[in-house]
């Protein structure tokens, strides 16, 4: 679905993008980088609002640079910051965006419903909060049932609640078989969404796999333990090395064993190796 | 099929546009100004004419007319636009079948093709000398041409809105060249060579094709001048 071969793009002479990989049609692909990586930027390649890239850039057979405007009946983008008429109200919104498109629309009343403003399609917008706004924002990504959707940083600034509620509505859309590329910094929401995720850190990609790979690979769960010894003291050892702990064994034949817990690596410890940089 | 659609999404969006000036009472006064203003000039200046001598001038008056409706709509565009700016609704537009060259299209061109059809009926209306309908459409165009040039002037240098209401101000002195063209001698005139309204100015008073060619070949230069940081503006 989705092509990048060898994409060079620098907003002034630094060089700053450099990038291959691929996404597979039905996939969920998440960019995770710490703020300033260019997440963002590729996000604006690939909807082909930068088009002064070098290399290819190919989405849905369609060079991104060569963009006809009915490629956007396509594709659906949701902005890091809200594009919306603060003087009308959300469903005004809804119905002046879907209009622009020739498909059939998505019901707008269900849409609102979907992400909790089904009461709020009155207001205008000036009198949504931030989060509102988000959610707003999100479902006119929505509203012609694109095939490729481009959601930069969905759930930030995002309560637990609607958080959970959008990401519900992303596993649904990949259900339904669209393909949908994400930023995030958020690791936790990485992992469970989706299926490959990329590291980037200034414009390239350090690693590139599948989160349950990544974590297999590149870490090895830990147990730790804690037993009282005058004070109460913290141990940890590797899983798989636990026989040769001899600490471990005496504690364990005499019963002194105060707490014990496994701990897999999550992929925020996998980001910091890979990349010796930290995300949150 | 095609074509129709795309000519539609022009329409929705000018739709919008209008809908965008009706909920902004300034910019809805602002449209009524050449109105206003030619009721004013056709009948209150010939009323005056009992005080001070202002028949020569007419023909200024005319042209202050002319450019009215161009100016007015040219600020309300800027003004839409740079909304749209600042409520990243540019952006989007790029990203939706309507595209960045419809939506400037439906917020830029087609009002000033309005205000093209606007200042020939204004013209007709209120004018205070006799021009002939050939040199009004001369002069309609080459003033929405100034239009669009502002336009493009104020939404490359204002950061959002409120500066571009200032801008907006200053740009006015673009126009400078209308009287100058009138009250000054013609060899200081020439200082104002570089300013596309001197050469509307002539072309009304003179009405030689020299001064409509001239008129446009300098417009474009500007348009070129502005037209990378108006984009990127945009964009
Ligand atoms: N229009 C621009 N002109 C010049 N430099 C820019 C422009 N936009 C972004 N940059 C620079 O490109 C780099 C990457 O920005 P980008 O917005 O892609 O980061 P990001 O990964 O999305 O960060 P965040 O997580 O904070 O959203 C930054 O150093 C930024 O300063
Ligand atoms: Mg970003």
């Amino acid at each position: 679905m989705i092509e990048v071969i060898d994409l060079s793009f620098s907003y002034n002479d630094r060089p700053f993008i450099d990038m291959n990989f691929s996404v597979k049609k039905g996939e969920i692909f998440g960019f995770l980088g710490p703020s300033g990586a260019g997440k963002s930027t590729l996000q604006k390649i690939l909807t082909g609002l930068i088009r002064s890239y070098k290399g290819n850039a190919i989405v849905n057979k369609t060079e991104c640079k060569s963009y006809k405007d009915d490629f956007y009946e396509n594709i659906g983008v949701d902005f890091e910051f809200p594009s919306l008429y603060e003087k009308l109200t959300g469903r005004e919104n809804l119905k002046f965006f879907g209009s622009l498109y020739s498909k059939k629309l998505r019901d707008v009343d269900e849409l609102l419903k979907m992400v909790g403003l089904q009461n709020d399609g009155g207001k205008k917008v000036s009198e949504y909060s931030k989060g509102m706004k988000s959610r707003l924002n999100f479902i006119k990504a929505l509203l012609h049932n694109p095939d490729i959707l481009f959601l930069d940083e969905p759930t930030s600034g995002l309560d637990p609640n609607n958080s959970r509620i959008m990401k519900n509505i992303i596993i649904n859309e990949k259900e339904k078989g669209k393909t949908i590329i994400l930023t995030t910094h958020n690791m936790v929401d990485a992992t469970e969404l989706c299926d490959k995720v990329a590291f980037i850190v200034d414009g390239n990609i350090k690693a590139l796999d599948s989160p349950h790979n990544l974590i297999m690979s590149k870490g090895a769960a830990k147990i730790k333990y804690t037993f009282m010894d005058g004070k109460e003291e913290i141990r940890e050892c590797m899983l798989g090395k636990t026989s040769e702990d001899a600490k471990l064994q005496e504690l364990i034949m005499s019963n002194r064993i105060l707490s014990i817990h496994s701990s897999e690596p999550t992929l925020n410890d996998i980001f910091a190796e890979v990349t010796g940089s930290v995300l949150q | 099929m095609n074509f129709a659609n795309s000519y539609g999404k022009l329409f929705i969006s000018f739709k919008q546009y209008l809908i965008q000036i009706t909920k902004d009472a300034m910019l809805f006064i602002i449209c009524l100004a050449p109105l206003m203003c030619g009721v004013l000039f056709k009948f209150g200046i010939p009323a005056a004419e009992k005080l001070i001598i202002l028949e020569p001038y007419y023909l200024l008056f005319d042209l202050l007319l002319a450019v009215l409706t161009p100016m007015m709509i040219s600020y309300v565009s800027s003004m839409v636009i740079l909304g749209d700016i600042d409520e990243g609704i540019t952006k989007y537009m790029a990203v939706t079948p309507l595209g960045k060259s419809g939506y400037l299209i439906s917020k830029l061109v087609f009002p000033l093709f309005a205000s093209f059809f606007i200042t020939i009926i204004v013209m007709m209306i209120f004018s205070l000398t006799k021009i002939d309908l050939m040199q009004i459409i001369g002069i309609s165009i080459l003033t929405s041409l100034l239009g669009l040039i502002m336009s493009m002037m104020v939404i490359s240098i204002s950061a959002n809105k409120v500066e571009g209401m200032a801008v907006i101000k200053l740009s006015g002195i673009t126009m400078i060249g209308i009287p100058a063209a009138f009250l000054t001698a013609q060899n200081v005139q020439y200082l104002f060579f570089f300013l596309p309204s001197l050469w509307v100015a002539k072309f009304s008073i003179e009405y030689s094709l020299i001064y409509f060619v001239l008129c446009i070949a300098l417009s474009s230069v500007w348009i070129l001048f502005f037209i990378k940081k108006f984009l990127k503006k945009i964009y």
